[in-house]
């Protein structure tokens, strides 16, 4: 499912044009982007949360050039599904 | 930081931020998320622009231990929702040091390769004055000076494809042209026959040399006003022995360097020979039967050298009674033992370093001429080994190893050149001409120790010296290594 194909699900859903969804839609990820970004976990009931993940720097080694390389340090979204999702997966 | 927000406080920033209300918002939010589950339920891939893809991925059945009863049991499989984020949402995430990556990284790893690279460096150097080291010790030991001769020749390998001809074409030209196969077969036989009987003088007058030489040392000590004639006679020897051993082809400019005794001057024309000599080493049987030109030049070459070991012997039994004579005046005068050692030394030097010139070059010589002439190689060699030996241990009985040493070095001749093809590095060259040289008395043993070049392994050090990658094991078994797959450069590993 693509995103244009998502959001026109979402806009036949809420009875909302699909400006207004795209609008909303992009709204909503940058908020929960935002607070990821400042460190605080989303957690949305029935799907999942999403939290922030700190990843250290690590030294990489180039085989071909034969030098040592420093991968910063960052932090990645992370996501995992809520239990009841889980349950719902597979209940059959 | 590190707050729990729900759905709720999600909802009510959307709301703040964009005109709809609070109600509106949330039922986006939830149509949102309860859209992706139905998709990724129905098995759909959901991307959303902005965040990221969801889809299901199945987990399958493990299995994993009771930790307090130890019993082994299955955790079923499941499926899940993945979630992969968009490249997007690292540089949200990351807004400082996406900024800076530009910069520090590259500086990061500048500093990195530079601390890194420098102890790289500092090895390499090692590396290379290995080598130059081992050529230091081997100017001092006689045979040891093919070692250099091969290092050197490792150099311009391109070269090896044509020097070779030229070799034999200079060789060609010293000697007559082709005759008849029937003709080449019989002088080959001749030759041999020849060759045997040669080799046979040979060994008789070494043994005379060697008693010989013996009887010079004493002389030497003993009388103070001939020790300036006798060194003299010992680098005359030495000159006897150059020209016995090099055909006539290369008498002249050998006898030169042993008059300087620098072995060091002609590595040029050493190096072609060289190098012809590995060339037909590699392929003997070609330069047999592939080059009938070649044939009765080698078998001429037989009959020269078979000549010139007899011309020994003959000048061996001569010098030999010179000597008799010598020391029977001289031994009224054995009081005077004391002074001269040292020049005796000295003597015995400036004689030696004059030999390992000829050495490689007899080899190259008779190797070029194919393995045939093998024989008179083996024993024109032990005669120089014979030689030394006495000169340094003044043994008599050193003659007698000799003899069997004749064998022992034909085989390690022939090994080290079979290498040679495969062996690329010269420090691997090394090992191999080493083996024959230096452990001449202990016949057919490999080197006790390895030194760890960079980039070897104990599996190659192995194949190397056992023919077989299953040696490791043997190896680690008496040896200790911190870690044996890392061993550092330099590190001597003991040899089984």
């Amino acid at each position: 499912m693509t995103n244009k194909e998502f959001l026109e699900k979402i806009s036949q859903k809420t009875r909302l044009d699909m400006g207004d969804v795209k609008e909303l839609s992009s709204l909503l990820i940058g908020t929960v982007l935002e607070e990821i970004a400042d460190g605080n976990s989303v957690t949305i009931q029935g799907f999942g949360s999403f939290e922030p993940r700190e990843k250290a720097s690590r030294r990489i080694y180039n085989p071909t050039s034969k030098t040592y390389m420093v991968v910063p340090s960052k932090t990645t979204l992370n996501y995992k599904m809520s239990a009841a999702l889980k349950t719902q997966l597979n209940k059959e | 930081m590190n707050e729990k927000l729900s759905f709720q406080s999600i909802v009510d920033a959307l709301a703040r931020k964009s005109d709809v209300s609070k109600k509106v918002a949330e039922t986006f939010s939830k149509t949102f998320f309860d859209t992706i589950v139905e998709a990724v339920s129905a098995g759909e891939i959901v991307k959303i622009k902005g965040l990221g893809t969801f889809k299901l991925v199945e987990v399958d059945d493990r299995e994993s231990v009771n930790v307090s009863t130890g019993m082994r049991f299955v955790i079923p499989g499941y499926k899940k929702v993945a979630f992969t984020a968009e490249d997007h949402v690292a540089e949200v995430l990351n807004p400082q040091t996406k900024n800076e990556e530009d910069l520090t990284l590259p500086e990061d790893a500048h500093t990195e390769n530079v601390a890194v690279e420098e102890p790289a460096k500092a090895t390499e150097p090692v590396m290379v004055a290995e080598p130059v080291k081992a050529d230091a010790l081997i100017q001092v030991e006689e045979p040891k000076k093919e070692e250099d001769i091969e290092t050197l020749i490792q150099v311009p390998e391109p070269e090896q494809v044509e020097t070779p001809q030229n070799a034999f074409a200079g060789i060609d030209m010293l000697i007559s042209t082709p005759e008849s196969v029937d003709d080449i077969r019989q002088q080959y036989e001749e030759a041999k026959a020849k060759m045997e009987t040669a080799v046979e003088e040979a060994r008789k007058a070494n043994a005379e040399k060697v008693r010989l030489e013996k009887l010079l040392e004493r002389l030497e000590k003993n009388v103070e006003p001939e020790v300036v004639a006798h060194t003299e006679s010992t680098e005359k020897e030495a000159l006897v022995e150059t020209a016995e051993d090099t055909k006539p082809v290369s008498t002249v400019p050998v006898t030169l360097v042993s008059e300087k005794a620098n072995p060091s001057v002609e590595p040029s024309e050493e190096e072609k020979r060289q190098e012809a000599f590995n060339r037909v080493m590699t392929e003997p049987s070609h330069a047999q039967e592939e080059e009938p030109q070649s044939k009765p030049s080698s078998n001429k070459r037989f009959w020269l050298t078979a000549l010139i070991i007899l011309l020994l012997a003959v000048l061996g039994v001569f010098i030999y009674l010179i000597h008799r004579n010598i020391e029977a005046v001289e031994k009224v005068q054995t009081t005077e033992q004391t002074t001269k050692p040292a020049k005796t030394g000295k003597s015995a030097q400036s004689a030696k370093p004059a030999k390992p010139t000829a050495a490689p070059k007899v080899d190259k010589d008779s190797l070029a001429k194919a393995q045939k002439t093998d024989s008179v190689k083996v024993a024109s060699k032990p005669q120089k080994d014979a030689s030394k030996d006495t000169k340094e241990a003044a043994k008599p009985d050193a003659q007698k190893p000799d003899v069997k040493k004749t064998d022992a070095s034909k085989d390690k001749q022939v090994k080290p050149d079979t290498k040679k093809p495969d062996t690329k590095k010269p420090d691997a060259k090394k090992q191999d001409t080493k083996k024959p040289d230096a452990q001449k008395p202990a016949k057919e043993e490999r080197p006790k120790t390895h030194r760890m070049q960079r980039g070897e392994s104990l599996t190659r050090i192995s194949q190397k010296y056992y023919g077989t990658k299953d040696s490791v094991r043997a190896i680690l078994r008496v040896n200790t290594f911190a870690n044996p797959d890392n061993i550092p450069v330099g590190a001597v590993v003991k040899l089984p």
